[in-house]
């Protein structure tokens, strides 16, 4: 197993509520790993903590040995140059337009001219499949195209390693399943690591090589798709039944 | 309560130093300083004009009443100019672009905030505090004291248009009056007072934005917090300054 990232026993707090509570992961090279769980179980807190926008309370992760949890913010702005991450509202910047938008890691780290990052941008924007829209704003924009856009700016870079967090929360059935193939379709055209996180099976077996379980603030199950499918875990037999009959209970 | 207090302004002098910290790390955003210059400085120079022209008016009215008593109506135009420019120049255009550029700060980072566009500037490895911050300190910093400058100056002229034309002075006596009692030193007090009040005012709005959470709600609370904490603490500050500076 080739290993780029590995969390051990990663521990979160918001006062006293605890939420992450000693969370292993391993996340595999080149392959898409779906961490799966009901909605407010700490996927969200969980993935900010890899890119270093939480700090743990105890714990690591761990990017080929280097501990990103401790490392510097010069130092981080560097690591973080590696990533791409997809917001669950997209966190598009309204004052921009979509070129402006799209083009913004390249502006700020690159040495492009502004000739070939117009190029690069438009390679990316086809790439998710945005028709000519560069100078308008993401407030004139769908919930898909928000999506799409957002999922261009994380891939301008070419990034290593591609965070998701909710890819297809909030979008309907149709755009949703065209969001899917587009996240898959890239990531196996441009082959790299992905961590996705969401709350739906359909989601996560299409896009999945690695599923990941999180309940209670713990990783209580890590297998393949076909794996998870066939667990006999009762809190995954839950989910894979989509009842509220079950171990897991809502807390409201 | 007083928890509450100390870690804010904790959090306020924090920001302060990861500010200085990024202020001499490339990258320079020449542009982004430009438009946070031509926001606070630029636009507000109309109604900081207006403000200063009008106190400097009424000062002069107020304090010819007093005058006249005693037979000093001399001292109408050094009593307006230096007021001016100690105090009410800085601390009123202080009081004006906190309400005017200082909430529009807190609630374009507030914004920014909760729909997680901070973090991703994070994540695509740029400092939000270099890109937010720094550019508004710095405007705030700098354009401060050219604002308080032109509201002393808009005063003086207010104050010179009611003693030479409402109230009958000669305007030698207005002019040379004031020159005589008013110095240089002065001068330099109130563009200190007004730098510092300029760095006030945008840390908190910068701060308050910064930590602001809960939605649109959320962000409408952090800019009120924003333009009381701002306006007590120029008030406050101007006192100690007032006392430390004579
Ligand atoms: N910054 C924060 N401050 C306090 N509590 C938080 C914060 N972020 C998340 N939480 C809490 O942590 C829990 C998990 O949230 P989250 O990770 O967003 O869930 P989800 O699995 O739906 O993404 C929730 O109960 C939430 O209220
Ligand atoms: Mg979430």
């Amino acid at each position: 197993m080739d290993v780029l990232i590995e969390i051990r026993d990663l521990h979160k707090s918001f006062g006293s509520q605890e939420v992450l509570k000693g969370v292993n992961l391993m996340i595999e090279r080149g392959k898409m790993t779906v961490i799966l769980g009901v909605s407010g179980c700490g996927k969200s807190v969980f993935l900010k903590h890899i890119i270093g926008l939480l700090k743990p309370d105890a714990g690591e992760v761990l990017l080929e040995g280097e501990d990103l949890t401790k490392v510097k913010e010069v130092r981080m702005n560097q690591i973080l140059k590696r990533f791409g991450m997809l917001f669950q509202n997209a966190a598009l910047f309204d004052s921009m337009t979509v070129e402006e938008n799209a083009a913004f890691p390249l502006v700020e780290h690159s040495k492009f001219s502004p000739e070939e990052i117009h190029r690069i941008v438009q390679e990316k924007l086809r790439l998710v499949g945005l028709p000519k829209i560069e100078t308008k704003f993401p407030s004139e924009l769908s919930g898909g195209m928000r999506k799409r856009l957002a999922l261009a700016r994380a891939l301008v870079m070419d990034p290593e390693i591609v965070l998701y967090d909710e890819p297809t929360t909030g979008l309907d059935p149709i755009v949703s399943d065209v969001i899917e193939d587009l996240i898959r379709e890239t990531q196996q055209r441009l082959g790299h690591t992905g961590v996705a996180i969401t709350h739906s099976l359909k989601t996560c077996f299409k896009l999945a090589d690695r599923v990941a379980m999180m309940e209670d603030g713990k990783i209580i199950e890590f297998t393949t798709p076909e794996g998870f499918r066939a667990s006999t875990d009762p809190r995954v037999r839950q989910f894979l039944a989509s009842t509220s009959k079950g171990p897991i209970k809502i807390k409201e | 309560m007083v928890l509450r207090a100390l870690e804010e302004a904790g959090g306020i002098f924090i920001l302060f130093f990861q500010s200085l910290y990024w202020l001499f790390r490339p990258p320079f955003r020449g542009t982004i300083f430009l438009q946070q210059m031509e926001f606070i400085g630029t636009k507000s120079s109309f109604i900081v004009g207006l403000t200063g022209l009008f106190t400097g008016m009424v000062f002069a009215l107020q304090t010819s009443y007093a005058l006249r008593l005693f037979d000093l109506e001399y001292m109408i135009g050094p009593s307006t100019v230096l007021s001016l420019t100690r105090e009410l120049g800085p601390v009123l255009t202080a009081l004006l672009v906190t309400g005017r550029a200082g909430s529009a700060m807190c609630t374009e980072i507030g914004t920014m905030r909760v729909t997680e566009q901070v973090d991703a500037l994070h994540t695509m490895a740029v400092s939000p505090v270099q890109y937010l911050v720094v550019p508004r300190i710095i405007s705030g910093v700098l354009m401060l004291p050219l604002l308080a400058a032109l509201f002393s100056l808009m005063g003086a002229l207010g104050g010179y248009l009611i003693a030479v034309f409402m109230l009958g002075q000669s305007p030698n006596v207005f002019i040379t009056e004031t020159l005589y009692s008013v110095d240089a030193n002065d001068f330099y007090i109130g563009l200190i007072k007004a730098a510092v009040f300029g760095l006030i005012l945008t840390l908190v709005g910068c701060y308050k934005g910064y930590r602001a959470e809960g939605g649109s709600a959320g962000v409408g609370k952090a800019t009120t917090e924003a333009v009381v904490l701002a306006s007590v603490t120029v008030l406050i500050s101007d006192y100690f300054l007032t006392s430390w500076m004579y």
